[in-house]
């Protein structure tokens, strides 16, 4: 029989019984010794049983957490038709609002391009205008005498002062040697453009001698030109005249008075030979070479002549695409 | 004595007329150039109202053999030049010119 210790009820049995003699007469330290063991025996056996129950019970009923959360939400009843239904009248608006804002913006777009074009029409036409200003400045810049090397300088000098720049001044403190070489430069320079104010004279004078020149010839030439015409005007067919007159007449222009025909220029007795190149079935006139006359080109021809100094032309048709 | 001077001078009178015709219409190688190639006639280009006129100054006019072509380009050689180098040296146009000269002669015998 094993007996709890602990518990005081069987203490007092204990020691009673440990306080008796042992009924075999082996009493001693052996007698106790088993005694111990045993209790301890006893003790191991029911700590184990013990820890054995609580890990049952632990495994039976987990212990609670330390602390939890309760409540409940409630999401309401779900109609998806009628979901739906709003969600097509949504997307019915909102592409009914997408169409106005794109008819508003192809709108604004119509109206930015024509705002467009006409600033593109005037940006066109002020560049042409000034384009126009420009060329027009640039004829009458050319037409203007081209400045002399010196006004360029002196026109440059006016710049540079005008800009802030000052003309660097002599200072005393150059060396001799390299003041004097600066002397003699500035002396070459003069010279020099003495030098090229005398040419430039001597050029002016002799163009305007060579113009004077040409002008005389060309005012000797026309006076001679003059005397040749009213000569042959004097020996003109006064018939011809009359003939023009009555032609005129005829013609009932309303009595316009034609200009005097012009007399043309004596037959050159010397021919010469040209050669042209046409194409095939051109046709046209050109000016003569040799007198200034019109010569006519016949669409078939090979040859022109002059009518007036008899030259020659020679035409090489080249013929057309497609053509030997 | 006068229709005497006149009758004389008649190829002189018709070179100036001539020369005016050609002034006042505009006559120019492109223009001959496509009647040539078009054989077109001149006499029949000629408004009707000018017979009665032609017929007047016909009446002084004895002689018409010194129309021909070699005058006719002599006539415009110096007023209307490039007229008469096309002729000098076009063969189809002198013989168009010939056909034309002809028949204006036919013509005018006629009228």
């Amino acid at each position: 029989m094993i007996l709890d210790v602990f518990s005081p009820k069987d203490k007092e049995g204990a020691e009673a019984k440990m306080t008796q003699k042992d009924p075999t007469g082996k009493e001693g330290p052996e007698y106790w010794e088993k005694k111990a063991r045993e209790a301890a025996a006893k003790r191991d056996y029911e700590n184990q049983e013990r820890q054995a129950r609580m890990a049952q019970q632990a495994e039976e009923e987990p212990p609670e957490a330390p602390f939890t959360v309760k409540g409940s939400v409630n999401l309401g009843d779900f109609n998806m038709q009628e979901q739906q239904q709003q969600l097509q009248a949504t997307i019915v608006k909102i592409q009914d609002d997408a169409k106005t804002q794109i008819q508003e913006l192809n709108k604004e777009k119509e109206t930015y391009r024509e705002e467009l074009h006409k600033i593109q029409l005037d940006m066109v036409e002020k560049t042409m205008k000034a384009n126009m200003d420009n060329v027009l400045v640039e004829i009458r810049e050319s037409r203007k005498p081209t400045p002399g090397i010196l006004d360029q300088i002196d026109q440059i000098a006016h710049m540079a002062t005008a800009l802030g720049y000052k003309k660097p001044e002599e200072t005393e403190d150059l060396p001799a040697s390299l003041r004097l070489q600066m002397m003699k430069m500035e002396m070459d320079m003069k010279q020099s453009e003495r030098q090229f104010e005398w040419d430039k004279m001597q050029a002016e004078r002799e163009w305007t001698l060579t113009l004077e020149k040409l002008k005389q010839e060309s005012s000797i030439r026309s006076a001679e030109l003059a005397n040749e015409e009213k000569k042959r005007n004097m020996f003109i067919s006064p018939f011809e005249s009359i003939g023009a007159a009555v032609a005129r007449g005829l013609l009932d222009n309303g009595g316009q008075q034609q200009e005097e025909p012009i007399q043309k220029q004596a037959r050159n007795p010397q021919k010469k030979n040209y050669k042209l190149e046409a194409n095939a079935g051109e046709s046209g006139e050109i000016d003569c070479p040799e007198c200034g006359e019109k010569v006519a080109i016949a669409p078939t021809a090979r040859t022109a002549i002059c009518a007036s100094c008899d030259s020659k032309f020679s035409i090489d048709r080249i013929p057309a695409a497609g053509e030997e | 004595m006068l229709k005497g001077l006149v009758a004389n001078n008649i190829p002189s009178l018709m070179k100036g007329a001539l020369n005016e015709w050609l002034t006042e219409y505009n006559i120019t190688v492109p223009v001959i150039s496509e009647q040539v190639m078009a054989n077109k006639s001149l006499w029949s280009m000629l408004p009707p109202d000018y017979y009665s006129n032609i017929k007047k100054a016909m009446i002084h006019v004895h002689d018409t053999e010194w129309l021909d072509r070699e005058w006719l380009i002599d006539a415009v050689r110096e007023e209307h030049s490039a007229i008469a180098s096309l002729f000098l040296s076009w063969k189809k146009g002198q013989n168009w010119l010939d056909r034309q000269l002809a028949e204006i002669k036919k013509q005018v015998a006629e009228i």
